[in-house]
């Protein structure tokens, strides 16, 4: 692994991205892995196969590795460091999860409550690291398969998985880059979440691409990010990084937030259809989100892939009086 | 390598087959357990009382907890409820609000309840013994007040709806808890660590993701999670009796009066019974459970019927005011009905325990949640005991639902800890207001004597606050 990121270090210098796209092409530079490495996805790491070959040593490296270990404990710590990751799922979760419900009952009448209600719907949770969401949404029945460029994130998320085997036995995760399975695996998903992921994204075109390759027809993609704006600069970095410390140091690099615009203009090249875009805030008081009409700081965005499912008729028009 | 990982995959997965499917097939389930890991549940519900039968039941009967593992832990044996009811009375019973009943409705116990043995309270009257001031509360145009029950016929009628939930429900009698370990607060969690885990005086271990505690005011389960209680005792007994009215009636009136030593009260039991709830000083009760059957009858009597404490000065204060409400339009002192006469008390049903006051000061934990009197107990004199154990119950059961429907752990701290904000909402200004009235009608100092003769006439003229308060006590 540290011979092969310096491999991608020379090869970064060298200026040439297109052997790289293999495992990463969408990471951002190696370059600036100490200071993001620690958000909940530990995208900057290769492919678990790769670091097999690994030998040398590199400073940049050991440290990261070492950051990584002494983070991977606060995973699964509710008030840790990833506590705000934690509450999101009260939101992102229900998302998801009547998402994916509407594909099957599109007027949303029978909301009969079930014990297993996603029981039967495939899911990729792109950016997986520990499992935080997946685990929710495979104990709510789906086929949750959790990819992360990080070994060690999916080494937590499979240890993890062990405590509670049986409610979780639909849960399986996988050491991937999502370029790498977004052509296998095309058309294979009914829902795909990459929630706060894309920020942290090099060539989020791509990625967005992928992300859409991968979905049924009908099916759906949930996007979780934050958008670029004063305001994020000075919630998202400088109050919950530096001043509150509710987000590690470093997690996040502002340029590469996404304009919600930009997003949606992303998604729609795919030929998907925006369902809903929302804002999330956070309340650092009560560690509690809340659904806001404002997307300036956090928001998501629910597209569908037109095609064959009942829920393929349309309502992007009615979603973009959402955006403001 | 394979056939290692074969063994593990087996003792892994076979006892928690064998035990689910076959869980009244004790000696395979034992053998199997001893050699792997203590079984998990979704929730273990410690006590097999009112309430903790209740909370098994609530969500052994919940849609959303299907497929959930729920198991309900009692030391006592297994009650059979089929038994025809006695004829006579149990002394102990419940006065169960509105919000008791439809929780018991909701899993079908209130079905059985009723068709067991129960009587409505239409009207509560509440009066002084110093002073003529009442108050009444009525449900002129709702459903009753509350309904009067027996504890034996409540936990029969909520257990014959436990075994309904048929294997949705596990439940264990004669399991006494030796101790338990619950995880650590925010260390790292391992796999042994995790989970809350019971170990049984039969050396059995069991672990759950939630480990609900009603194992009463003494909880164990709340010494265990380290959570500290506030309580005082108020050196007082309640005295207990079932009695026969003079003359059968249409008994539905709850009589309660503030004698000086503390408060008496009377709930219907059926046309002829009512059952004595009489909270007084240990020397009284003592000499009260010594008198014989007839002189306990006048002494009864005595207590709702004697003028001899009465303050002139209040009684004279309150005719005026009386005569000012009038003037505004507002109602004044309501009729006074009179309470019925005692004749005779039941052979055998006189009965004392001691009173006291207690309140956790957390109701819940990582993977812990208190419910009912293991959370806070009170004096029984509103009858708020169980009510508020009900209405933790029917809370925690909807707070569980949602976070099953999201996808949570089920003992995860973070909605947990809703619910002890909600509830201890509820429940301190229940009980606030329950010591509260006991401390103010426990002197005859007459300033105190007049203000609270005043305050009730106003409060019962006032219409719109006397709402609040049966919503309030409803709930």
């Amino acid at each position: 692994m540290n011979i092969l990121s310096g491999t991608v270090r020379t090869i970064k210098n060298a200026g040439s991205w297109a052997i790289l796209r293999v495992c990463q092409s969408y990471r951002q530079p190696v370059a600036s892995v100490v200071n993001t490495h620690r958000n909940h996805s530990s995208y900057n790491k290769v492919c678990c196969r790769h670091s097999e070959a690994s030998g040398g040593t590199n400073t940049i490296d050991d440290e990261e590795v070492a950051l990584f270990s002494r983070h991977a404990n606060e995973w699964w710590n509710e008030t840790g460091e990833f506590a705000a990751l934690h509450s999101l799922n009260d939101l992102r979760v229900p998302l998801v999860r009547d998402a994916l419900l509407a594909q099957i009952t599109p007027s949303g009448d029978n909301k009969t409550l079930k014990p297993m209600p996603l029981a039967g719907f495939n899911i990729l949770d792109v950016g997986c690291g520990g499992g935080i969401l997946s685990e929710p949404l495979a104990r709510l029945g789906a086929n949750v398969t959790g990819i992360d460029a990080s070994e060690e994130g999916i080494k937590v998320a499979k240890w993890h998985k062990t405590l509670d085997p049986e409610a979780l036995s639909r849960l399986n995760y996988r050491c991937a880059a999502i370029e790498n399975i977004a052509t296998a695996e095309a058309e294979t998903y009914d829902g795909l979440v990459a929630s706060e992921i894309i920020e942290h994204v090099t060539d989020q075109r791509g990625f967005v691409t992928a992300c859409c390759q991968l979905v049924k027809p009908g099916g759906s993609i949930v996007f979780t990010t934050l958008s670029r704006t004063y305001l994020s600069y000075a919630l998202g970095i400088v109050a919950a990084e530096r001043i509150l410390r509710i987000v590690p140091a470093g997690a996040h690099d502002w340029k590469k937030f996404v304009l919600p615009d930009e997003l949606q203009d992303m998604i729609r090249e795919n030929g998907m259809n925006i369902r809903l875009v929302h804002g999330m805030m956070f309340n650092p008081l009560t560690s509690r989100w809340s659904w806001i009409s404002d997307t300036s700081i956090n928001y998501a965005i629910h597209a569908v892939k037109p095609g064959k499912s009942a829920s393929s008729s349309e309502s992007s028009s009615s979603s973009d009086s959402d955006s403001g | 390598m394979l056939s290692s990982r074969l063994v593990q995959f087996r003792s892994m997965c076979l006892p928690v087959v064998l035990c689910s499917r076959h869980k009244r097939n004790i000696h395979v389930g034992k053998q199997l357990r001893c050699r792997s890991k203590p079984e998990l549940y979704d929730v273990v519900v410690c006590g097999g009382g009112m309430v903790g039968t209740a909370m098994a039941a609530a969500l052994g009967h919940e849609p959303m907890f299907e497929g959930k593992r729920v198991l309900l832990l009692e030391a006592g044996p297994k009650q059979n409820y089929n038994e025809p009811l006695p004829e006579k009375f149990f002394n102990r019973t419940c006065s169960l609000n509105a919000g008791a009943v439809s929780l018991l409705r909701s899993f079908g116990a209130w079905e059985n309840i009723l068709n067991a043995r129960c009587q409505e309270v239409k009207r509560m009257q509440i009066w002084d013994a110093c002073s003529d001031s009442i108050i009444t509360f009525n449900h002129d145009s709702l459903e009753n007040l509350a309904y009067v029950a027996e504890n034996n016929v409540i936990l029969a009628g909520i257990l014959k709806q436990l075994d309904a939930a048929g294997d949705r429900v596990h439940v264990k009698y004669g399991a006494t808890v030796k101790d338990y370990k619950l995880p650590g607060g925010q260390s790292f969690d391992t796999e042994q660590s995790k989970y809350a885990c019971v170990q049984l005086e039969s050396g059995e271990e069991i672990r759950a993701k939630l480990m609900i505690g009603a194992d009463g005011f003494k909880s164990m389960l709340r010494s265990a999670a380290n959570i500290p209680t506030i309580s005082w005792n108020y050196n007082h007994v309640g005295v207990v009796a079932s009695l026969r009215l003079a003359e059968p009636t249409e008994n539905n009136v709850a009589w309660q009066r503030f004698l000086k030593t503390g408060p008496i009260a009377l709930l219907p039991l059926s046309n002829e019974y009512c059952n004595l709830i009489w909270s007084t000083t240990p020397e009284e009760s003592k000499h009260l459970m010594m008198l014989p059957a007839e002189s306990f009858v006048d002494a009864v009597n005595h207590a709702f019927w004697s003028d001899e404490h009465k303050n002139s000065a209040a009684q004279y204060t309150n005719r005026l005011f009386d005569g000012l409400l009038t003037r505004l339009g507002l109602e004044g002192s309501s009729s006074q009905q009179l309470p019925p006469t005692i004749i005779e008390v039941d052979k055998g049903s006189r009965a004392m325990f001691p009173l006291s006051l207690s309140h956790a000061t957390q109701y819940v934990r990582s993977r812990v949640a208190l419910v009912g009197d293991a959370a806070h107990r009170v004096h029984p004199m509103a009858g708020q005991g169980v009510n508020l154990g009900f209405g933790d119950v029917a809370l925690l059961r909807d707070l569980l639902v949602s976070v099953v429907y999201e996808g949570k752990d089920v003992g995860s701290l973070g909605h947990l800890l809703k619910y002890e904000t909600q509830r201890q909402r509820h429940v301190v200004v229940s009980m606030a207001s329950v010591d509260g009235l006991y401390r103010l009608y426990g002197t005859d100092v007459t300033p105190v004597v007049l203000l609270r003769s005043l305050g009730l006439q106003a409060t019962n003229a006032l219409r719109p606050l006397k709402e609040k308060m049966i919503q309030f006590a409803a709930n």
